[in-house]
């Protein structure tokens, strides 16, 4: 019964049961309707998958503070590791400490994003050569779908886990503004998570971007795109209630001194993401709310009357593609800005000198925020929505580049009179600027209207995406996991490890990438489980015997860059264990890192490591400039009562 | 070796080195992404406008990236050398001038992919509509003005598409189920294919919002009907005038040869295999198709290249 004192035990048991409660009154609606059947799958999954998101809350005790204060009670919040239990046990359940939730998120991200991983080594490797190998088409379709919600959900777990972690840190706040909210959110993604991968098993073929009519075809009875709508709709739920949390903690708990405009850089990534997400993502929950009623109720949102006779006239396809673009294009942002923020973070710190161009950095955030809320039509150039959109579209795209150039330049002035070292967090940054580079350059040929025509559903846009989002999201990620992993446990990660992490990592991510766009451009398309040996010709033709046997099936040019794209997706997988070893290794081995190992001025690290349970005794004193390296005698912040030995 | 960081050899070299760098890069990269062969004068300004946009992929990663490597270089610590860097905290001349600068390029880039997309999308005299019907998994081709055969002489519809060399074209389509999307990665223009709604209520003649092209060239569709086709219905891809054909692309092709049609845009199960032949075909032998004769024969009479003889049957030919 041990097991069962876990409050995700518990959760998961929750969910199970409130499926259950789902099945059953839909089924006693349908019975008392007089309908024959009671079983409908796709109004039972609808259900079951909202009454089990709520099972698994209640099971696991995200709701208790407020059903207290409904109650008439107002509990405390009960700080440190529960009383009776090992201290572990606070990472399995609700926990109130932004600290444990930061943990929680980050871990909890990681996995996903290697599952998600997983999901494109499993049909990378079916892509290795021309011809279905081991997958079948539908369940191909799916994976692909699963690889994109899986790694979204990974991202905004991993910056979910960034923010909590850090930004109450870092502006010298004891927690975030509303710790019961802070937890609910992060539970919540659990029991997505468990849909997510549920869909799995009852397919759904339309990849991530969901479109209808494929994804409304009821017909071909994939009910997995139930569960997915539940899912993203849940995790979006998440993303709203988490950036609330962050805003509020960023403008209403900075100690006094603590400006704005000295806050460390990261926050302002995050006060920009945060309305993002708090803003945009609504959109896509209610998008895959309408949906689900379109499959399950038949309300005809998207669908035109051309498809299926059951569905009223009227639905429009490209007003989902518009909607679904209003979230998905700044959700490019919310992944990327707080990733731009962690490399603003780590370069002073490496370079021993002052961030170039604070305030430039800062605003350019958030004037990318901004911009990218107009630019969501540039995924639809050909989709044959009104013609004369494309144009202001493409302006608006092309505009993203100018505040996202101000940041390249002034990371350029950072660097540029330092004395820089090459730890292997500031090995992930330099990794990240030149790989995002490639992703933002790669980016104007696709905001082009004409060049667009021929690039886009093809593998460069593949290429070009997993630039941005590598560059902008997981090498930042990692080089903030191997930044701040001192602090959050006490000890040193193996440097010789993590250095061989990244010189696998950075160069095979480089053949992938560029390989991608290259296939692409020769006429590789996206999304497909198989494709023309002879895209871009023949380096070796086929041998055939004279009755046709064939005794070689020869090599196409596409083939030869999807050989290296998979050799290098294996090695960044390989890379990406080799961490993972690093980081669970050096829990009990690696040496003890002290306060401050890199000598950095931000308020976290004038603090013991680990952490204790409250970061700061007494109210921090705010006395310089977050990024005065090199400024003899100078101070960002005092830090009164602690037991920091700097 | 120690010497200020605004010391202006450092610069000197720095240009000096990006230069060079622009150079190579462009070259490397006109090599690592091969366009497919040119095959519509629409090729010509997209390859054009791309081909200018891998130098300005060139340039600007030359010159961020040698800046930094020549900074993670010069100014790495040397052993010994505990002290931190020198203490400069911005520069705002030059923060507005790389705000400034990049919005040159973009206004460049702006002007030239708006005449570029100009141009691709130019109306061209002399068009010939082509009704495209794609449906999973599959593309169907008619000769919209009823001019050409809409069938094969067995009944069956035309799977591969076949078009005269230096004739304007607009395809006209419409989906029957979910989205799909026509791709010729060798004409290089793509377009999504929306499922088309039934317009029984738009008046005949009126083909919807592409009115431009709606010369009333769907008032001799039904005369070319083949009535024995055997699932005749409504839903008979050549009553269009019933339909709307609600996306609709313009295309030249200028080189003959045989080139792939795709489906570019996810439509479920086997959407990998949602495959076409295009033949783009000298205007003789077009006008010998167009009067019903069989394409491999007319390919073989009029020496084309990619002529199949697997395919020929000289039975066929008249």
């Amino acid at each position: 019964m041990a097991l069962m004192s876990l409050g995700i035990t518990r959760g998961l048991v929750g969910q199970v049961v409130g499926t259950l409660v789902g099945f059953i009154l839909l089924m006693g609606t349908r019975a008392l309707t007089g309908y024959d059947t009671l079983w409908d799958a796709e109004g039972a999954w609808s259900l079951g998958s909202l009454f089990g998101v709520m099972g698994f809350l209640i099971g696991v005790g995200a709701m208790d503070g407020w059903t207290s204060w409904m109650i008439g009670k107002f509990p405390p919040i009960v700080h440190g590791p529960p009383k009776d239990k090992p201290a572990w046990t606070r990472y399995f359940a609700v926990d109130y400490n932004h600290k444990v939730i930061g943990v929680q998120y980050g871990v909890t991200g990681l996995l996903l994003l290697m599952l998600g991983g997983g999901f494109a080594v499993i049909f990378r490797t079916e892509l290795t050569r021309s011809g279905l190998q081991f997958l079948e088409p539908d369940l191909y379709n799916t994976f692909i779908g699963m690889h994109g919600w899986t790694a979204i959900a990974a991202m905004l777990l991993g910056i979910g886990g960034m923010a909590n972690y850090l930004v109450p840190l870092m502006v010298g706040a004891d927690d975030m503004a509303f710790p019961r909210l802070n937890a609910f959110a992060f539970w919540i993604n659990v029991p997505a998570i468990v849909l997510l991968v549920g869909s799995l098993f009852l397919r759904w073929d339309s990849g991530w971007t969901l479109y209808p009519p494929l994804s409304t075809d009821v017909e071909a009875g994939q009910v997995g795109y139930q569960l997915t709508f539940y899912a993203i709709y849940t995790v979006g739920l998440s993303s709203i209630l988490g950036s609330i949390n962050i805003i509020a903690t960023m403008l209403l708990m900075r100690p006094p001194g603590m400006s704005l405009f000295r806050m460390p850089i990261f926050c302002w990534a995050m006060l920009a993401t945060s309305l993002l997400q708090l803003t945009a993502t609504q959109v896509i929950g209610q998008s895959m709310l309408m949906l689900s009623v379109e499959r399950s109720m038949g309300m005809g949102f998207f669908n035109p009357a051309s498809f299926t006779d059951k569905s009223p006239p009227g639905g429009d396809p490209i007003l989902f593609e518009h909607l679904f673009w209003f979230y998905s294009h700044p959700a490019v942002y919310i992944f990327v800005l707080p990733g731009l923020g962690i490399i603003s973070e780590i370069l002073p710190v490496f370079a021993r000198k002052p961030l170039f161009g604070y305030r430039w950095i800062a605003m350019s955030s958030m004037a990318i925020a901004l911009v990218g809320f107009l630019v969501w039509g540039h995924h639809m150039f050909t989709s044959g929505f009104n013609p004369a959109l494309r144009v202001p579209f493409m302006l608006a795209t092309m505009l993203v580049g100018v505040p996202t150039g101000v940041k390249f330049f002034s990371w350029l002035g950072t660097l540029w009179g330092g004395k820089i070292t090459f730890e292997t967090p500031m090995l992930f940054t330099l990794g990240a600027i030149s790989v995002f580079l490639l992703g933002g350059l790669s980016g104007p040929v696709l905001a082009t209207v004409s060049t667009d025509m021929h690039l886009h559903d093809s593998y460069f846009v593949v290429g070009h995406f997993h630039a941005t989002i590598f560059g902008g999201f997981v090498f930042p990620f990692v080089a903030a996991i191997y930044f701040w992993y001192p602090k959050i446990t006490g000890r040193m990660y193996n440097e010789a490890m993590g250095k061989i992490h990244f010189w696998i990592m950075t160069p095979a991510f480089w053949v992938m990438s560029v390989g991608q766009m290259t296939v692409g451009v020769m006429g590789m398309r996206r999304r497909i489980a198989d494709y023309d040996q002879d895209i871009g010709g023949m380096v070796t033709d086929p041998i055939l015997t004279a009755e046709g046997v064939v005794l070689n099936p020869g090599l196409g040019a596409v083939e030869v860059g999807h050989i290296a794209i998979t050799i290098a997706g294996f090695a960044i997988a390989f890379s990406v264990l080799l961490m993972v070893y690093n980081l669970f290794n050096s829990l009990d081995l690696g040496a003890v890192a002290g306060n401050n190992p890199w000598r950095s001025r931000s308020p976290e690290w004038q603090i013991p490591s680990p952490i204790p349970e409250h970061s700061f005794p007494q109210p921090i004193q705010v006395v310089g400039e977050p990024y005065d390296y090199g400024l003899a005698g100078s101070n960002f912040v005092l830090i009164p009562g602690s037991a920091g030995d700097d | 070796m120690e010497q200020s960081s605004s010391s202006p050899r450092h610069f000197v070299i720095v240009g000096v080195l990006i230069l060079v760098s622009t150079f190579v890069l462009n070259w490397l990269l006109s090599a690592a992404l091969p366009l497919p062969v040119q095959a519509s004068i629409q090729a010509v300004d997209i390859d054009w406008l791309f081909g200018l946009h891998v130098l300005l992929i060139a340039f600007l990663f030359s010159l961020v990236v040698v800046f930094m490597i020549y900074a993670l270089i010069v100014f790495r610590r040397r052993d010994g050398d505990d002290g931190e860097g020198e203490h400069f905290e911005g520069n705002t001349k030059l923060e507005i001038a790389w705000t400034s600068a990049p919005m040159i390029f973009v206004i460049i880039f702006s002007v030239l992919g708006i005449v570029s997309l100009n141009k691709v999308t130019q109306a061209q005299d002399g068009e010939i509509p082509v009704k495209i019907v794609a449906e999973q998994w599959q593309f169907v081709f008619y000769y919209g003005d009823g001019e050409h055969p809409p069938m094969e002489k067995d009944g069956t519809p035309r799977a591969e598409l076949v078009l005269a060399v230096d004739q304007p074209y607009i395809m006209q389509m419409r989906s029957k189920d979910v989205m799909h999307a026509f791709w010729v990665p060798a004409f290089r223009v793509k377009q999504d294919i929306m499922p088309g709604v039934e317009i029984a209520s738009i008046p005949h003649g009126e083909p919807g919002e592409h009115g431009e092209e709606g010369d009333g060239s769907d008032d001799e569709a039904h005369g070319e009907e083949d009535d024995s086709h055997e699932e005749a219905s409504h839903e008979e891809a050549g009553d269009h005038d019933t339909f709307e054909f609600p996306t609709s692309l313009r295309l030249t092709p200028s080189e003959i040869g045989k080139y792939k049609l795709r489906c570019a845009e996810l439509c479920g199960g086997t959407h990998f295999s949602m495959r076409s032949d295009v033949y783009v075909v000298s205007p003789d032998a077009y006008e010998r198709f167009a009067a019903g004769e069989d394409l491999q024969c007319v390919l073989k009479d009029t020496n084309h290249p990619d002529y199949d003889e697997s395919e020929y049957d000289e039975n066929k030919c008249g």
